[in-house]
């Protein structure tokens, strides 16, 4: 059976802070932590959900991104994606490793496709708002 | 001292009387008499010995000048033979092919593949039946399941190690992946992906180049012992070998015995020719000296190792070691036994002639005079000659000569070339990673050849399929026409066409994206239409079935793909729109705007089409399509990664609810037939698809576009003269995709609305809204700012639906 995690992302905001257009920004990992599931995340039977293949996936991005490689996180995650299409966390990251290497026209886009999985008022669809916002600036 | 002096002043007087005599003979004949006489006094002379001094004094001078002379341009000519033996070894030394991979398989429990499709993959990978834990790239079919010996691999993020698992399968997917020994869970393992194909250099050389440290010691010594047993010892020329081979040679009566070394034999294959003459044995040899002399022994067996010529597969000449091992047995060079690694050395003697595919025999009788030899030399024990010298040598199967995937591989190059120049496609040895899944691209060649088969007395049908991943538009598969491995013309790509009722949605998403005035159930008209265009000249599109219906939803009117109705809505909506929204999937129409555009007089490939439909299925997101994942150069690292990007081009909300529309098409529309061909698959009895059927006029064309929540697939079928084919959109390409869909293991779409969008039950006639448990009624999308004014009481669909309604009633 497959364990249900949620991914959040735990220090999106102080990445967030830095804003798209600092050079010191480009440098910072994404950062993807994962925490087992909690009820109080599956809303309208739209569970962010990950397989434990996607969760060994992401684990990889993670330290990928930990060193600055964010290219091979970004190949990474698009593994992870093959797997789990849908996934609306998998293309947050996406979006999230794309922002951390300066590409914000990808970042808001993936964020964008990630936001079109969740309902209006997911926490993770808040936070895909936020970025969006972040790049924007 | 004393004679010396006056040799210098006879030499410039000899010198000036040359010039004086020269001029003389270049005016008159006579004074060639003169000299003659001049010679004769000068024999009888008084002083012959003075003169005969002279004389070994000139002719002294002279040797002496031109050996100078002739030393000098020695010198150049050794100078430039090593310049260019440096260049060759200091630089690139091979001109290496580039590789191409399918994708890798990755599998993970719930992973989705039948067995007999895994087991393709397998072969396609070149995987061998036998599980054998000591020889990677073995498999066997076990209960459930199979039992595998992966390979190791470098991809660009790791490197895989060869690993013995277990997989079982539950139906039609994997339920438990294993460590074959210990027994512990694999969460997800990527198996080393089918070398598809190979992009050769000139003369289509080819060779996987080696380290000397990865070369095994017993294959070093052995091919030493062989061919070179001085190999360290010498400074690149064995001259005493050389006079032995020729006393052989003399001997004999005939060439029997050669004395080059290796780095002699290196150099043959480097720069010379094959002819036998003294000119060439000499280059050879000076080469082999300079080349000695500047690099370690080490550096030059191992150039020996990668150079050597050891067979030959169609047109492909096999080079080096690693290559070979991998050609005839299957196997790295480490995982060679005694008996295939002194076959490998004794054939350099002579590739083709000790073929073991050919010759078995000739071979295996090299195979035990090559372990002889090792055996004296003890660089095999007694008992590893024993068995070696037992065991016949098998050669594998060769690998396939036909070419597997020309339509795939033909568009790789084509995206290719936009970064890389064919030269160093041909020659940097570059790893090629693609999207292509083996399985798939089968189960789409299969399926169109099938159909096409079913029309034997068409000789002039062909057909071209395209199946992409609906999120990453990854190219899954692509077939270029029925003759699967023939590589002319790539019809996904090349043939343009006009593509029918495909261009339909476009229409519908267009006054779609206008909620305010137009939702699946606002009327238009379905009248006879009559256009007449500046010349005067008339255009009266007729529905398929010649009738018409008066007034009709939009829903019934694309589901249905009424003609007339959607040319009416066209020209409201402007057909300039229409095309500008084409033009934003990615599409390049070149058309002016015409009212037959409305009706798909576009001309498109398949792969146009896919990247058409390829936004509706990404929920209006434009993604290009993409045959190419990486590509990483000879030492393994990232040059190119062709990563995921997208961009927004329509918008998602009228996109979900056009989608719901195509789905209908296929639920009760031109497609009605293919929903049932889903019942009992993996996609469920309820099995959702949207897709569109086209056909163009005098049935020339036969086209289906369609996707499930993963997959999506166009088809072509037509003729490449354009000729009538007498079959409509469904009764042709769409068998074709339904044929390969049904065994793609594609989701069913989700009936989630995205925010903004309701779904609600209307009246099917009114387009009114209506209670759910009414007679005619269907549940449709609409934008929740713009849903239908007015609502119907209806009649109760029986007993049944008053029930429904009365516990709906408690429950609220």
């Amino acid at each position: 059976m497959n364990k249900v995690f949620v991914i959040f992302i735990v220090t999106c905001l102080s990445i967030l802070s830095v804003g798209c257009g600092s050079s010191n920004s480009r440098v910072k990992p994404a950062q993807v932590v994962e925490v087992k599931h909690s009820s109080s995340e599956v809303k309208k039977g739209r569970n962010i959900t990950g397989s434990s293949a996607v969760v060994s996936l992401m684990q990889k991005a993670q330290k990928q991104s930990n060193i600055g490689n964010n290219s091979a996180a970004a190949a990474t995650i698009e593994r992870a994606l093959r797997i789990e299409p849908k996934n609306p966390a998998l293309w947050y990251n996406l979006a999230l490793v794309k922002y951390t290497s300066g590409d914000c026209v990808s970042a808001i886009n993936f964020a964008k496709k990630s936001s079109g999985f969740l309902m209006d008022k997911h926490e993770l669809a808040y936070k895909n708002k936020q970025l969006i916002s972040e790049c924007k600036k | 001292m004393v004679e010396k002096k006056p040799s210098k002043n006879k030499k410039v007087s000899v010198r000036k009387k040359k010039v004086n005599t020269k001029k003389k003979l270049s005016n008159r004949v006579k004074p060639a008499a003169q000299s003659k006489s001049k010679k004769t006094k000068l024999k009888k002379g008084a002083a012959p010995k003075k003169q005969r001094s002279i004389f070994n004094w000139l002719r002294l001078i002279l040797i002496n000048k031109v050996s100078f002379i002739l030393f000098v341009c020695f010198c150049i000519y050794v100078a430039y033979l090593d310049v260019v033996i440096r260049q060759k070894f200091d630089g690139k030394k091979w001109a290496l092919p580039a590789r191409v991979f399918a994708r890798p398989l990755e599998l993970y429990h719930g992973y989705e593949i039948t067995s007999e499709q895994f087991i393709r993959e397998l072969k396609s990978a070149n995987y061998k039946v036998g599980f054998n834990s000591n020889v990677s790239g073995t498999y066997s079919k076990i209960k459930n399941g199979f039992r595998i010996q992966t390979r190791k691999f470098s991809f660009s993020d790791e490197n895989t190690k060869s690993i013995p698992i277990e997989i079982i399968f539950a139906s039609d997917s994997i339920a438990k992946i294993n460590h074959a020994t210990t027994g512990k869970k694999i969460d997800l393992i990527r198996l080393d992906p089918a070398l598809i194909a190979s992009i050769y250099p000139a003369h289509n050389e080819d060779r996987q180049l080696i380290k000397i440290t990865a070369v095994p010691k017993k294959l070093k010594s052995g091919l030493i012992a062989v061919e070179d047993r001085n190999f360290y010892g010498h400074h690149g020329v064995a001259p005493f070998s050389i006079l032995r081979a020729l006393w052989a040679n003399i001997r004999a009566g005939k060439v029997v015995q050669g004395g080059s070394t290796l780095t002699q034999q290196l150099i043959k294959n480097f720069h010379l020719s094959s002819n036998k003459t003294i000119w060439r044995k000499a280059n050879e040899a000076i080469m082999a000296l300079l080349l000695d002399a500047h690099y370690d022994k080490d550096e030059i067996l191992e150039a020996y190792l990668n150079e050597v010529y050891l067979g030959q597969d169609g047109n492909r000449a096999i080079h080096g070691f690693a290559l070979a091992s991998n050609y005839y047995f299957n196997k790295p060079l480490d995982q060679l036994g005694d008996g295939e690694m002194a076959l490998l050395i004794g054939m350099v003697r002579g590739a083709s002639y000790y073929d073991p595919t050919r010759h078995p025999k000739r071979a295996n009788k090299l195979k035990n005079l090559v372990l002889k030899i090792m055996l004296d030399q003890k660089i095999i024990s007694k008992q590893g000659y024993n068995n070696a010298v037992n065991k016949l040598v098998k050669a594998v199967g060769k690998p396939a000569k036909k070419r597997k995937y020309p339509a795939f591989i033909d568009l790789l190059r084509r995206q290719l070339k936009t970064d890389y120049d064919e030269d160093d496609l041909r020659t940097e040895g570059l790893r090629i990673f693609t999207t292509l899944e083996p399985y798939l691209q089968y189960e789409a060649e299969q399926s169109l050849k099938q159909q096409i088969n079913r029309y034997k007395k068409r000789k002039n049908l062909d057909g071209a399929v395209i199946v992409t991943s609906t999120d990453s538009a990854e190219v899954l598969a692509l077939v270029g026409g029925k003759n699967t491995q023939y590589s002319g013309f790539n019809r996904a790509i090349d043939a343009k066409r006009q593509i029918g009722s495909l261009i339909k949605p476009m229409v519908y998403y267009t006054a779609l994206d206008n909620p305010k005035r137009y939702t699946l159930v606002s009327k238009i008209r379905d009248e006879k239409i009559d256009l007449i265009d500046k010349k005067g000249k008339s255009w009266s599109p007729r529905n398929y079935d010649k009738q018409y219906r008066g007034e009709v939803s939009l829903l019934d009117s694309l589901v249905n793909s009424y003609n007339a109705s959607t040319v009416r809505l066209g020209l409201d909506l402007g057909i300039i729109n229409v095309i500008d929204n084409v033009k934003l999937t990615g599409i390049d129409v070149k058309t002016k705007p015409y009212p037959s555009v409305l009706l798909g007089a576009v001309q498109l490939s398949p792969m146009d089409v896919a990247q058409m439909y390829q936004v509706f299925a990404a929920n209006g997101y434009r993604i290009p399509l993409r045959a190419i994942r990486e590509v990483l150069n000879k030492d393994n690292q990232p040059l190119t990664r062709y990563g995921l990007s997208l961009k927004p081009v329509l918008n998602s909300k009228t996109v979900f609810i056009l989608n719901a529309a195509l789905q209908k098409v296929i639920e009760s529309g031109t497609a009605k037939r293919l929903s049932k061909q889903f019942v009992g698959t993996a996609c469920g009895d309820g099995c959702k698809i949207a897709g569109k059927t086209g056909t163009t006029n005098d049935l020339r064309d036969s086209w289906f576009a369609g996707f499930s929540a993963d997959k999506l697939g166009v088809v072509w079928m037509g003729a490449d003269g354009n000729e009538p084919i007498g079959l409509t959109g469904s009764a042709g390409a769409m068998q074709v995709w339904s044929g390969m869909m049904q065994n793609a293991h594609i989701h069913t779409l989700s009936g989630l609305p995205p925010d903004g969008i309701e779904q609600h039950w209307v009246d099917e006639e009114t387009g009114f809204l209506a209670d759910k448990h009414c007679k005619g009624v269907i549940s449709l999308p609409f934008d929740k700012d713009y849903l239908p004014q007015l609502s119907v009481d209806c009649e109760i669909n029986g007993f049944t639906g008053a029930l429904n309604k009365a516990i709906d009633w408690i429950k609220n």
